[in-house]
This record gives C-alpha cells, sequence and structure tokens, in this order.
C-alpha cells in the first residue's frame, strides 16, 4: 500500500507542473519549403498536442516547463524540435516510413522494427478496393499464410479461413477472431468491412501464444477505426451501386430434342441388357413405343407426335416442342444490386478522440430471393479523464437480415441444384395431354409440381425427376430468413502511475441474437401435407472477457524493457430454444401463432469457461537485438477436472543487422532484419461427430427430448473419453524482413513448420459395439511452408506513382502419425487419411476410359501375380468393384501454392488498382459435373452435360463417355474421370478511380471527392470443365452451394 | 489536489480485490454442467427413472434414426425401423418398382456392398441399440435402489429386445439358419461398451441362436404384461417374437406354443385391416409402432410407407403391387383393397394398393377391383407401423402345426381365411401343398408390412422368382435360392475397427 501511495505521490507531483503556460505559434514545411497540412505537433513527454491548417500553420499552449515538440506526418520521419517562439519545422522525407509503422499484436501494438514474430497485415485500403460482403474475404491474396476459400456465393455466407495450412482433423480448423481485443462470438459477417482499420494475422507461436489454447489456428486481431487526437472533424461519406451476377458461367446441357434421342437410345440399351429373349428382339421397337410412358412421361411433342423418337433414335420429322422452359433462368435474378452507404467522422481534441460510424449494405445474390442486408453504427470514444487515467469505449450495433433459399442441401427445394437437374423437357407450368396450359378460376397458369394424376391422366404426370415439387413456384412462397442482432461494448480503464507502470482493465461483451424463421408453404411443396410449416430458432450467445493487466517499460542505457502480466476470465453462453408448428388457415401468414399443430418445442443452454494467466517480457538493447517471450496457462471447463489446464509458453529473437556498423557501407539496404521464434498453443475449439461445438466430451450423457408419444424418454447418446486433453500446436518460424534501394523494394520471407500434436479425432470403434467412434487424442499433423512478400516502387514522381506487390505461400500438410492401425477407416469421402499424406489427399478408382467393344467404364488397377504380389504393372478392369478395392491416391485437394499480386498506379488524380488471387497444385473433383454425365441413370429428362453426345454407341466407338444405361451408373461413380487440375487463377478486384481534390472544389467544406468503378471477380482462368467455380471448397470437392458472384460496381467518395 | 490523495489508495485497493474476486471463484470452471441431458446417477435411482430410459430406446427403434455419431441412418430410405421392412419387401417378388426412387437400389436386389448405406444402417441401427440396452442392463443390475422384483420385470424387458435386435441382424448378415447352423455368426454384445471395447466375433449361428434363445426364454418366462404404448415389448410380444425366432430355426413345436401363447387376450379383426390398424388401437395388434407429427416431430414423414403406396400425387408413390399377387385374392376378401392403375394390366404398375395411408384429406375416389368405389387414399405421416399382428401368429401356428404334421394345421389357416375372407372354404391341402398354402396366404396377409416374401424365401431356402409377374426389365429376374444377395456384406468399417475379425469373415 505503501507504494501505492508513493507512486500516486509521483503521479501528483508531475500534473502540478503544468502550472504556467505560454503560447507557441510556428510553421511547418517539408524539403522543398511546401507547407505540411495535418503535422502533429505533440509536446514531448506529454499527450498535449495539436495539428498544423493547410497552410501548415500551427498554434499552441505549453508549459513552461515543456523544453521540446514531437512533430510527425505521415510519410515524414518524426523529429524533436526545441521549443522556440515563431518556429519554422523543416520536416525530412522519412527514408523508411513504414518502419514507423505501429503493428497491433496480441494485447497491445509494437512498432514494426521491433516484431520478433509472424504477423501479416492488411489495412484499410485493401478493404476499401474490394466490394465485399463478409471481412474475411479481405484477406484472400492479400495476407500471405491465409487461405481464403469462398465456398458460397450467397451474399453474407463467410469464407472458409485458414492460416498456415490446417491444424486439426477432428477440433475445428478456424483461426480465433479478436475484434479490438476481445473475442468475438458474433457472425463475421456482422463486421462492416469499412470500420476495419487493419488486420493482424498472427501466424506464429510468438506472436499468438497470448491466446493460449484458443491460437492454435491463429489469430486474427480485427482492429476498427479511430479518431485521432488534435485533429478536427473529419468526415467521409461513401455510397457504391453495383450490379452483380454469377462469376462463372452455367454448365452446358443438351436440349429437348437431344434429351430424347439420348433417353430412346437408352431405353434401348436397358431392353437389349434384358435376359427375356423377347424383350431383346424387339428391343427398337419397344424403346421408340415406350419411351413416353417407362421412360419420360412428360411428351412436349404434343398428342399428334406420341412417339416422338423413331425406329432410327431419330427424332420423328415436323415434331416441335410445345414449351421449352429454362429452369435456370426461372431460379435466377437477371439483375443483382448491390447498395452500400458508409459515413465515417473522426477526429480529436488534445485529452481525447472520437469515431462515429454507420453503415448500410444491400446486397442481392444471383439465386432468385437471396439477399443480404445489414446495417451498421458504431461509436469509440477514449478520453483522458486525468493526467494519469485513460478510459475508452467502443460501442457496436448491427443488424442484419439474410434471404438464404436453399441450396447445396440436395433437398427437394435446393435452388441451386434444381436448375442444375431438371431440364427443358419438363414444362414450369401443368399441361394437360395436348401440352395446353392448365389454369386456376382466376386464369392463371398453375405450376407443375409433377404429381401422378388418378387416370385417365397418362402423359404430362408424373414427372421422374423431382416429384413431387417445383422450386419456381414455391421458392416465392416459401421463405428461409436469418436475423441478426449484435451488440458489442468494449470498455476499458488505464491509470498510469508512472512514465514506466501502468494498469489496465477491460471488460468486452457480445450479445448476439440470431432468428431464424423457415417457412414451408401450405398449399406446395414439402409441407403442403401439414397445411404448412413455420420452424422458428432464436439463439442468444452472450460471451464476456474481463481482463486485468499491469504493464512496465523501461529503458536503462542500452537497455530495454517491457513486460505485462494479466489475468482473464471469459464465459460463453448460448441459450436456444426452436419449435416448429404446421397448419395453417391461411396463405401468406408465416409466425407461430398462426398455426395450429405443435411439431416441437425444445431449448436448452450450453456454457464454457476459461480462466487465464498471461504475461510478456520483452527486451531489446540498442533497438538491435530483441528478445521476446510470452506465456499463457488456461483453465477450461470443457475438459475432465485433471486435464483442465494447460500451459503455452513461447519465445522469439531477432537482429537488427541495418544498426550494425558492418551494415553501414552497404548503403542499398535500409532495412534488414532475421526473426526465429518457436512455442507452444493449444486448440480447444472440439467437436461431435456432427461438427457441432462439443461442450462436455468427457461424460456420459443421457440427452432429454427421446420421449415416446408423451412419454418422457432419455437416450445414451455420448461415450465419454475422461481422459480428452487439448490439442497441441508447436510452432517454429525463422523470417527475414529486408527494405532495399531506398526502400522502394521491400520484403519479408518467412519459413514455417508447425507440428500439431495430441489432436482430437474420433477413433473409430467398431460398429457393433452401438458407437462408431470415441472423442481421442490420436493423430499428429504437420504443416510446413514457405511465405514470400515482396513489394516494389516501380516509379515515384511527382504525378506519378506505381507500386507491384506480389505474395506467394507454399504448404504442404501433413498426417505423421495416426493411432496404429486407424490409418486405414479414416476415410472420408473422397479422402483417406493415412500418414505420410495430407488430410485432403484424394483416394479412388483410376479411370481408363471407355472401353471400345462393350462401351463400358474402364479402371487402372495394380496387377499381381499368381501369387498375389504386385507385377508393378497397372492393367484395365471393367468392374468398378473390383476397382474399388485397389484404389490409388491421386493428389491432394489443398492447393501447394496461393497468393496475390497487386499492382497500384497513380498518376495526377487517377487511381488504378487490380488485385490478383491465384492456387495452384491443388486437385478438383466436380460432383457437379458427374452428376451432369449419369447417362441417364438419374432418371429420364434429368438435366445431362452436352458431352454425353460423345457417348459410346456401338462397338468400335473410340469416346471417353461410357454407353447410355438407365440400370447401371459405376461409371458416374468417384473416379479420376471426374477430377481435374484445380489450378486457377481470378482476377479478385479491378478499380479506376478519380480524385478531385480541394484545390478543384470549393475549398472549405468539401476537402476531396473521388469518383470511381470497379469490378470484382470480373475474371476466372481454370483448367475445369464451363461451369465448374474452382473455389468451391477447401477440400476440392465440388459442393452444390451458389458460386461466387461478380460484381461491377461504381462509387463516390465525400471528404469534408 | 488532496482529493485525488485519498482517491488514488481507494481506487487500487479497490482493483486488488477485483483481481482476487475473478481468481478465486472455483465453480467459475467447475460449476459448468450439461443442461439438456441426465447422468447415470439419476437414470438408475429408481425403476421408474429406467422406464424413462426405456422410453427413449423405444423412441429411437421407432422414429427418425440416425446414428449417434452421424455416420449411419438419416436418409429417407435407412429412416429408422421402418426402412428396414420397407428395403425387405422391395427385395422380394410382391412389390414392385417401375421407376427410380428411395429404395430402388433394393429393389435391385444390388444394395450390399461393405460402404452402401443399407449395409451401414443395418448393422449401426441393431447395434447401437444393442448396446444401449447392455447400458440399461448393466445400470440397471448395478442399481442399489432398485428392488428385485422390479429389476426382474425390467431385465425380462430388455433381454427380449436385446433378442430381438441380435435376431434381426442375423436375418440379414447370415445365411439361412436352416441351410447350416455352423456358419458363421453375427458377433454378439452382452456388456456394455467402454473406450476399450475390441469387438466381438462373428462366432457360428448356432452360437448367436444361443444367445437369443436364453434371452427370449428369460424374457418369457418373466415378464410382465402392462404395454405403456404398443411399442413396449410385454409377454405377448415376447412370445410372439420367440414364435419367430423358433420358426426360423425349425422348432416347430417351441414355435406353435409360442405363437398360440402371443395370441392370449387378443382377437382377429377383419374390420380393421382395409386402414392396416392405423392407430394400433384394434386387439388384432400386438406390438406396433405409434406415429406422431406431434411433441416433436416423432414422425417418419416421407418415410412411411403410404408415401410410397400411395398413387395420389401426395408422396413418392414408387410401389405397385405384384399382379400374380393381386390376382389371387377372391373379390370378397376384405384384404382386396387394390385398384388397376394403368390401362395395360402387364404393366409394372398396373395395380396400385390402397391399404396404406388415410381416407381422411383425400382428394380423389378409386374404384378396387371389387367394384366398390371408395376414396383413394392419401399420404399419412402419423402412419402407425404394424410390427406383430394376430393374423401372422395364427399362420406361424398354422404352418409349425402343417410341419409337425398335425391334423388341425388346415384348421387354423381356415380360421383366418374365413375372417378375412367369409366366404373362403378349406382347401383341402395336406402335406407339403398346405404349407404352400400357408406360405402363400403369409404373403397375402402381411404384404408391405415385413418385407414376409423376402424372409420366407431366405428362411427356407427359395428362390425369388420374379418372371411369373409384372416386374419391369430388367429387374424380372429370378435369383437362386440361398444367393450370396440374400446376405449384406459385413460393412468395411467394421472389418477394419473389429480386432476379432479378419477379412475372411466378409459374406461372400
Amino acid at each position: 500500500m505503501r507504494k501505492l501511495a508513493l507512486l500516486s505521490c509521483l503521479v501528483l507531483l508531475c500534473s502540478q507542473l503544468w502550472a504556467q503556460n505560454r503560447i507557441i505559434s510556428g510553421k511547418v514545411l517539408d524539403e522543398k519549403g511546401n507547407p505540411v497540412p495535418g503535422a502533429s505537433v505533440q509536446i514531448k513527454g506529454s499527450r498535449r498536442g495539436t495539428s498544423t491548417t493547410p497552410d501548415g500553420v500551427f498554434s499552441i499552449s505549453v508549459p513552461a516547463s515543456a523544453k521540446a515538440f514531437n512533430v510527425s506526418s505521415v510519410n515524414f520521419t518524426t523529429q524533436e524540435i526545441p521549443i522556440s517562439e515563431n518556429m519554422t519545422i523543416v520536416l525530412k522525407i522519412a527514408t523508411n516510413p513504414n518502419l514507423q509503422e505501429v503493428v497491433v499484436v496480441a494485447y497491445g501494438t509494437q512498432k514494426k522494427s521491433e516484431v520478433t514474430s509472424a504477423i501479416s497485415t492488411v489495412n484499410a485500403d485493401a478493404i476499401k478496393n474490394q466490394q465485399i460482403v463478409s471481412v474475411g474475404q479481405a484477406l484472400q491474396g492479400t495476407a500471405p499464410g491465409v487461405l481464403v476459400v469462398n465456398t458460397n456465393g450467397q451474399p453474407g455466407e463467410n469464407p472458409t479461413i485458414r492460416i498456415r495450412g490446417i491444424g486439426s482433423i477432428g477440433a475445428s480448423a478456424a483461426p480465433l477472431i479478436v475484434l479490438d481485443g476481445i473475442p468475438y462470438d458474433g457472425n463475421i459477417n456482422m463486421i462492416n468491412p469499412q470500420d476495419i482499420e487493419n488486420f493482424s494475422v498472427l501466424k506464429d507461436a510468438s506472436a499468438s501464444a497470448l491466446y493460449g489454447s484458443r491460437a492454435g489456428n491463429g489469430v486474427i486481431l480485427i482492429t476498427t477505426k479511430s479518431g485521432r487526437r488534435n485533429a478536427a472533424p473529419s468526415i467521409n461519406l461513401s455510397a457504391v451501386y453495383g450490379i452483380s451476377s454469377r462469376a462463372i458461367k452455367d454448365y452446358d446441357y443438351v436440349n429437348t430434342q437431344q434429351q430424347f434421342e439420348l433417353g430412346w437410345e437408352a431405353l434401348r440399351n436397358t431392353y437389349l441388357s434384358s435376359t427375356n429373349p423377347a424383350t431383346v428382339a424387339n428391343a427398337i421397337p419397344l424403346a421408340t413405343q415406350n419411351l413416353i410412358k417407362n421412360g419420360f412421361r412428360y411428351n412436349p411433342y404434343g398428342p399428334s407426335f406420341p412417339n416422338p423418337v423413331g425406329t432410327d433414335g431419330k427424332l420423328v420429322a415436323g415434331a416441335k416442342p410445345l414449351w421449352n422452359d429454362d429452369w435456370t433462368k426461372a431460379l435466377q435474378r437477371s439483375t443483382a444490386a448491390r447498395r452500400d452507404v458508409n459515413i465515417g467522422i473522426g477526429g480529436g481534441t488534445d485529452r481525447s478522440k472520437y469515431y462515429f460510424s454507420a453503415g448500410y449494405l444491400n446486397q442481392d445474390g444471383y439465386v432468385i430471393k437471396s439477399n443480404y442486408r445489414r446495417v451498421t453504427a458504431t461509436l469509440n470514444y477514449n478520453t483522458d479523464l486525468t493526467n494519469w487515467l485513460t478510459v475508452g469505449a467502443r460501442a457496436n450495433i448491427v443488424n442484419s437480415k439474410q434471404n438464404f433459399p436453399a441450396q447445396g442441401d440436395g433437398t427437394y427445394s435446393d435452388v441451386v441444384q434444381y436448375g442444375r437437374t431438371m431440364s427443358s423437357v419438363f414444362p414450369i407450368y401443368a399441361r394437360n395431354d395436348s401440352g395446353v396450359i392448365i389454369k386456376d378460376v382466376n386464369g392463371k397458369p398453375i405450376f407443375d409440381y409433377g404429381k401422378p394424376a388418378p387416370l385417365p391422366r397418362t402423359v404430362n404426370v408424373n414427372r421422374p425427376v423431382l416429384a413431387p415439387s417445383n422450386v419456381v413456384g414455391t421458392v416465392n412462397l416459401d421463405n428461409w430468413n436469418y436475423d441478426r442482432l449484435l451488440t458489442n461494448l468494449n470498455t476499458y480503464g488505464q491509470v498510469n502511475f508512472t512514465k514506466n507502470l501502468f494498469f489496465k482493465t477491460t471488460f468486452g461483451i457480445n450479445r448476439y441474437v440470431l432468428d431464424q424463421l423457415h417457412y414451408e408453404d401450405k398449399d406446395f411443396g414439402d409441407a403442403s401435407n401439414l397445411g404448412g410449416r413455420v420452424y422458428r430458432q432464436q439463439d442468444l450467445t452472450t460471451s464476456w472477457t474481463f481482463n486485468n493487466m499491469i504493464g512496465y517499460d523501461q529503458r536503462f542505457g542500452d537497455h530495454h524493457i517491457e513486460a505485462m502480466a494479466s489475468y482473464e476470465s471469459y464465459k460463453y453462453n448460448l441459450e436456444s430454444i426452436y419449435g416448429s408448428k404446421t397448419g395453417f388457415a391461411f396463405s401468406g401468414q408465416q409466425q407461430l401463432s398462426n398455426a395450429t399443430t405443435a411439431e416441437q418445442f425444445e431449448g436448452y443452454t450450453v456454457s464454457s469457461t476459461l480462466v487465464s494467466l498471461l504475461a510478456r517480457v520483452k527486451y531489446d538493447y540498442q533497438g538491435k537485438y530483441f528478445a521476446e517471450f510470452t506465456i499463457r496457462r488456461d483453465g477450461s471447463s470443457v475438459f475432465a477436472p485433471g486435464y483442465r489446464y494447460g500451459t503455452f509458453p513461447a519465445g522469439g529473437i531477432s537482429w537488427l543487422l541495418t544498426k550494425e556498423d558492418f551494415m553501414r557501407g552497404v548503403s542499398f539496404v535500409n532495412f534488414l532484419k532475421i526473426r526465429a521464434s518457436y512455442g507452444a498453443l493449444g486448440n480447444q475449439a472440439l467437436l461431435d461427430g456432427s461438427g457441432n461445438a462439443s461442450y462436455f466430451p468427457y461424460l456420459n450423457t443421457y440427452a432429454s427430448g427421446n420421449n415416446d408419444i408423451t412419454n418422457p424418454g432419455v437416450y445414451l447418446n455420448q461415450l465419454a473419453n475422461y481422459r480428452i486433453k487439448w490439442e497441441k500446436q508447436v510452432s517454429t518460424n525463422i523470417g527475414i524482413d529486408f527494405e532495399l534501394f531506398k526502400s522502394r523494394f521491400t520484403g519479408s520471407i518467412d519459413l514455417f513448420q508447425k507440428n500439431s500434436l495430441d489432436l482430437i479425432q474420433n477413433k473409430p470403434l467398431p460398429p457393433s459395439s452401438g458407437f462408431g467412434s470415441i472423442i481421442t487424442n490420436i493423430s499428429k499433423l504437420q504443416n510446413k511452408g514457405i511465405e514470400l512478400n515482396l513489394a516494389y516502387g516501380i516509379l515515384r514522381s511527382k504525378d506519378f506513382n506505381w507500386d507491384v506487390s506480389f505474395n506467394i505461400t507454399y504448404l504442404k500438410n501433413k498426417i505423421v502419425s495416426l493411432l496404429p492401425g486407424t490409418d486405414t477407416f479414416a476415410a472420408v469421402g473422397a479422402y483417406r487419411n493415412v500418414v505420410g499424406k495430407s488430410i485432403y489427399e484424394f483416394y479412388m478408382p483410376v479411370w481408363a476410359g471407355v472401353d471400345p467393344a462393350t462401351g463400358g467404364g474402364q479402371w487402372w488397377i495394380d496387377s499381381t501375380d499368381v501369387s498375389g504380389n504386385p507385377t508393378g504393372k497397372s492393367v484395365k478392369t471393367n468392374s468398378y468393384t473390383t476397382a474399388q478395392t485397389k484404389q490409388k491416391w491421386v493428389g491432394s485437394g489443398l492447393p501447394k501454392f496461393t497468393g496475390g499480386f497487386s499492382t497500384k498506379l497513380g498518376y495526377k488524380g487517377f487511381d488504378l488498382n487490380v488485385l490478383f488471387y491465384f492456387a495452384l497444385g491443388a486437385k478438383y473433383y466436380d460432383n457437379n459435373y458427374s452428376d451432369l454425365m449419369n447417362g441417364t441413370y438419374s432418371g429420364f429428362g434429368s438435366q445431362l452435360s452436352t458431352d454425353e453426345l460423345r457417348r459410346w454407341s456401338k462397338a468400335g466407338d473410340i469416346t471417353d463417355v461410357p454407353k447410355l444405361n438407365s440400370s447401371k451408373n459405376d461409371e458416374e461413380q468417384r473416379s479420376t474421370r471426374f477430377l481435374y487440375n484445380g489450378d486457377f487463377v481470378r482476377l479478385r478486384n479491378i478499380t479506376l478511380g478519380y480524385t478531385f481534390n480541394s484545390s478543384d472544389l470549393t475549398k472549405k467544406v468539401l476537402k476531396s471527392v473521388r469518383l470511381y468503378v470497379q469490378a470484382d471477380n470480373l475474371l476466372t482462368w481454370d483448367h475445369l470443365k464451363k461451369g465448374s467455380d474452382p473455389e468451391s471448397a477447401l477440400n476440392g470437392n465440388a459442393n452444390g452451394n451458389a458460386f461466387p458472384f461478380k460484381t461491377l460496381s461504381a462509387g463516390l467518395d465525400f471528404n469534408f | 489536489m488532496t482529493k485525488i490523495k485519498y482517491k488514488l489508495p481507494l481506487f487500487y485497493t479497490g482493483l486488488c480485490l477485483l483481481l482476487l474476486v475473478g481468481s478465486c471463484k472455483k465453480s467459475f470452471i467447475d460449476g459448468i454442467k450439461p443442461t439438456d441431458s441426465a447422468s447415470p446417477a439419476d437414470v438408475y435411482a429408481s425403476a421408474d427413472n429406467v422406464r424413462v430410459y426405456f422410453n427413449g430406446i423405444y423412441r429411437n427403434i421407432r422414429a427418425q434414426w440416425k446414428s449417434t455419431d452421424g455416420t449411419a441412418g438419416g436418409a429417407t430410405d435407412t429412416w429408422g425401423y421402418n426402412s428396414v421392412f420397407m428395403c425387405r419387401d422391395v427385395k422380394g417378388i410382391d412389390i414392385v418398382m417401375p421407376y427410380n426412387s428411395w429404395y430402388y437400389f433394393d429393389y435391385q436386389n444390388a444394395n450390399r456392398e461393405p460402404t452402401y448405406r443399407r449395409v451401414k444402417f443395418m448393422w449401426y441401427f441393431f447395434y447401437e441399440l444393442i448396446n444401449q440396452i447392455n447400458v440399461l442392463i448393466d445400470g440397471t443390475t448395478k442399481s442399489a435402489t432398485i428392488n428385485d422384483g422390479d429389476k426382474k420385470l425390467l431385465l425380462a424387458e430388455a433381454r427380449a429386445l436385446r433378442a430381438w435386435f441380435h435376431f434381426e441382424l442375423a436375418r440379414e448378415f447370415s445365411t439361412p439358419y436352416s441351410k447350416d447352423p455352423n456358419a458363421k455368426g453375427i458377433p454378439v454384445y452382452t456388456t456394455p461398451t467402454s473406450d476399450s471395447t475390441k469387438g466381438n466375433p462373428r462366432g457360428t449361428l448356432q452360437q448367436t441362436f444361443d444367445q437369443i434363445n436364453t434371452d427370449i426364454e428369460f424374457a418369457m418366462a418373466n415378464i410382465g404384461s402392462s404395454q405403456l404404448l404398443k411399442d413396449q415389448v410385454n409377454y405377448n410380444v415376447a412370445c410372439g417374437m420367440a414364435a419367430r425366432i423358433y420358426l426360423e430355426q425349425g422348432k416347430w413345436a417351441e414355435a406353435e406354443t409360442a405363437a398360440i401363447n402371443a395370441r392370449k387376450d387378443h382377437t382377429l379383426d377383419a374390420a380393421g385391416y382395409p386402414n392396416n390398424y392405423n392407430g394400433l388401437s384394434s386387439s388384432e395388434v400386438l406390438w406396433g409402432f405409434p406415429q406422431t407429427t406431434e411433441n416433436g416431430g416423432q414422425s417418419l414423414y416421407y418415410g412411411t410407407p403410404s408415401s410410397f403406396f400411395v398413387q395420389d400425387g401426395s408422396g413418392y408413390g414408387a410401389f405397385w403391387m405384384s399382379k400374380t399377387l393381386v390376382e389371387s385374392f377372391s373379390l370378397t376378401d376384405i384384404r382386396n383393397t387394390f385398384y388397376e392403375y394403368d390401362n395395360d394390366l402387364t404393366a409394372p404398375d398396373a395395380y396400385g394398393t390402397n391399404k396404406f395411408g388415410t381416407a381422411v384429406g383425400s382428394a380423389f375416389d378409386v374404384p378396387l377391383l371389387n367394384g366398390d368405389q371408395v376414396p383413394l387414399k392419401t399420404i399419412d405421416f402419423n402412419e402407425s407401423l404394424n410390427m406383430m399382428r394376430m393374423g401372422e401368429m395364427y399362420l406361424i401356428e398354422a404352418e409349425a402345426k402343417a410341419r409337425q404334421n398335425k391334423a388341425t394345421a388346415a384348421d387354423v389357416l381356415l380360421a383366418l381365411q374365413q375372417n378375412r375372407d367369409p366366404s373362403a372354404a378349406p382347401s383341402g391341402n395336406t402335406g407339403q401343398a398346405l404349407i404352400d398354402e400357408i406360405l402363400w396366404e403369409r404373403r397375402k396377409e402381411l404384404y408391405g408390412e415385413l418385407g414376409i416374401d423376402w424372409l420366407d424365401a431366405k428362411r427356407l431356402q427359395l428362390p425369388i422368382d420374379r418372371t411369373t409377374t409384372n416386374h419391369p426389365v430388367p429387374y424380372d429376374y429370378i435369383i437362386p435360392a440361398n444367393d450370396p444377395t440374400f446376405e449384406l456384406k459385413i460393412p468395411q468399417t467394421e472389418l477394419q475397427a473389429n480386432k476379432s475379425m479378419t477379412a475372411g469373415d466378409q459374406n461372400q
């Protein structure tokens, strides 16, 4: 207590020195004598200061004791100038402005030159130049080591983000998101990209170990904008309007005539394979006779052509389709709009700074009804209450609404796959036997649900594809909405005991409400037999973090020590209530109260907690040698008592070579630093077998809600593993940062290796045990790679500036060990986990083309001699079942190389930005295309690719497309037939802008106006079938989601 | 200025306290517990509580099912117990599938490879339930608070189910018992699974049946007679199970007795047949699964039989009837609920059945073959499933007696026939002809409910002959007796994870 009193006396002493003041004024000029506007003039040793006017002039009241100003401005070296009357200060252009940059690190900030770890930063400019919805998308191609995959073109969906590879198999591999210092538990689509000042991606152990058991997969620190001290209010108003459409064109489908001719051939082939000789003998006339009745059941050629395909397999002359409906077109928007309006106001006085922003985004998806709207408002305020106490708060409220028509789930209401399945053979509106549209009593056409009808109707009913359904009809009646509300409040107070010692307390709370409403229409669609259904779910997530920190910073001659110790507690709480009811009286009503019968009404609460102690010590000698050590000890409620605590230490060193005497002579090297780090991290984000967060893996749980009619019931749903513990990541990083040729050429190289140990996986049990698996710490993974980041200022002149930058990451993911004997059965879909291969290593039969004799598929297998030993040769087999027993590793779904290339050109008022993203070395399995090569197996009239026109049709045909066959589809099964080289380059963004400066405009009010046009996802180069999107999934397996969209937009930025 | 002097120390003291409070609350971590489940201590505290676990097990037997780790079940054709029956039904002769739909692969008798959904579902489903039962048996046996009388009742019920689930597995994954009792059986489990479970061996079919017999005999001797719902196994149900189990083993005398005991306090109900005893209230039904869309959506929805049998467009409408079976019903038979669907009476979709679904909400009328104009049934999401009916018990008794050459066999058959069709006359058949008549009667009585024609073909080593009726090309074939397609293969995952199995344990 005595010490504390002493400390406070010190503070008091300081404050008493501000007794007498004088007014000092002056002017700040650059080396050419031009005034520098907006330069910061700060009294040394205090926070008090001012900034210069547009004429470079300043005036400030200073205490008698003040000796000097710190004068700084963007692109100039900060200088310390002794105070005198009527000063003229000349600022020098900074030789290496980047080094003055401050980087946001775990629990604080550091100068870029002092950093010992691997951190990628992405600033507001990179975000501004992209028309994104979810902030994660801004990291694609801009941050080396960060893999961003846009797996869904539904606006508002988040990309999959992985930092330095895939660090986990059975637990979550997603990075921790920290927003302004507080772990973020909302949906990241709720963060307005326009509010972001910068991203810091913490990639190695030294950078992220302070986040301990949550840092195993890397950490993304998001810092939002704040005002500036001593700055007049700056108002930025921006508005963008854009048009979006799918970035990739659709597959090519066969037309109605081709459908019929191919269908005829398939039916003939089926009859030819009959065991009944009479059927075989009459295969051709039977195919013609039965094509409608046993095949399509719809006849678009009308009653005049009851057998539209003749015995020659060709459409009968004169037959014209009565309808030719394009389902895909009917399920997509012709114009999807993007509207984005933002306002930001920032500024500050000598004691405080503030930032206020508000934004509105409205983005349509190209899929019908798909839409995302978001309103955000933020207030960020920091102030020095006294000269020893600073407080600050950031409050943020966001509301978003997302219309999300079903996609990628393979249900009958899947809007994306529906168009990929329904061909033009089938009409959108119901047709009678003569092909005339059937109308309701009001004269409106009725949608065709493809239902069977009682006799005597035999044609244009009972559709063989996706019956009963009509998504064109129901998508407008159904509703699938996500309404989200996020409020978060981050507050802190900091007490500076002395210049060197501070105490900071931080409390941040997120409250996130997800409200889902899913309505299925009462008259049409899946729930029509129930009179409609509404499903409603409300999830309330509350999470808070309370941190108390003591910090210390002291120089002793050449030695500089910075230390921090902190105690933190975190609580996560999810309350979920959901229910559904059926039976609506009126169409149009969609609320629970409107319906009659309660199907379900459930609710539960889950919580998890974490307590932590953390500390950091940083030391440097002469600003030349740096060392940093961090440690965190976490205790988590997710594990059993006895397994709850884990310790995660890390250390890093760096050496600033350019400060050494021997480097003085090497004039072209402006900056050169070597870094190395090593440390341990953890991962506690456990998942259950269904991929949901698991909070009690150590308990046998008898789940409630398994009621039998009205009798209450429980059911054992989890086999506990009491010994489950953290996943661990041990990470090593070596890096070099350099700046050459007057800092025009800058870059960094990082080598990293991340070993993941004790990875949680579901250890398979014999299924006869009643549980397929038990959660266990089994496997080891390794991710290693190289990151290279280069930037070059090609031209720097008064009017013309040209910069290019390039980054590339090489990554190798490898399973190091699995529990003995488990290697063979970790097969997941197209993948198989074995030691030595990546976790997304494709494993499948190898396609060997079509047998010219039979038209069936062939697959390569390793041949064996009579005693079963491999002969080293490959032979072809006609049996898919045989090929399945001899599958092969055929490449990984993970790209080997990813990166970005960007260029920035400025000429007078013009600016041009271009960003490319590329991913190389991955394989891509195209499920969507294989579905279109089903050879009529999926039903007559199901969409077929135009490639089916090349099918084998008679002995001797040399082709790569097998015989049509409606009863067997081995050739459509998984094999390398549908595996492609996944390399691609995407032009992520191109922006052309022109800025009108204040001289062009009315001076006082408007500072500048920028007008720009831009295109996002304009072009893609790949090796895939037309219609496939190479970015479909992290693992290289195509999915059925909407594809990314391209957006052409124009915008205006006003600065007041 | 002087004010600050006092405030600061106070402020610091406050912060120190705050730190202390934060770190001292041990319950901050240890107090976190699940809110949506019960602990073993709760479950085995009393007989009533064990009943709650039983309820949960019955619910998972009858409703939409997905394995606890989400790796099996969950599709419309692997949606719980009804999928077991429906896939057997389409593998046989009496149900015709002209078009691709759910179960089409089963209809082709091709859905049996070790990685297929059908195979995994059948194996995972029954073995998950076996483990749940073993967990219940273990917990109940060890409970210190349940009295011995209650324990016996609970254990008898549990062991009946354990016998039944092993029996179902043996019927799917082994060759018929009648062919070779020393052929490979299925792994038998009688203790709960733990993290050290290595897997049990296949053993012989005889060993499998020894355990089944022991369990079902214990059950018949100790089980109670009450039923909370028709899905609960009581004395009658246990006897009915035993009747089927004995029939499979050719234990005719035991089968006869068990079938007779199963019928205790129940009567045949012809009037209920046209509605397939929907709702289970009929005395005809010994064991059945209720369904409701209420109280948590405890329904099969589009997975119900009516979704596949009704032809009014409200469901999948994928199943039609075999012409030969339809034509064997007399017009006065209450079970003759068939109608012509196609003008071409040789077509695969020539005949539909109006047995399944509900007339409530029907939009069309349909003329049945017997001339009645009735509402064409529509899909019923709450359609109950019959697991065991009186009709079958009569037919088991008849068959068992006929196999023992008992003269009363024909009388038992006739009793059922006349209940269903008042004008039925004795056929006068004896010997094998009588047995054939009984087997045919089983198909007429039970089609679409249990997969009876496929089960009987397998049990009695008969072929599946589809050539004599209206199956579509190319599935109008003959599967020879004892063909390997009668057995599902052992799931790949089992062969790989089970330490007691080798590649040689796979079926042909």
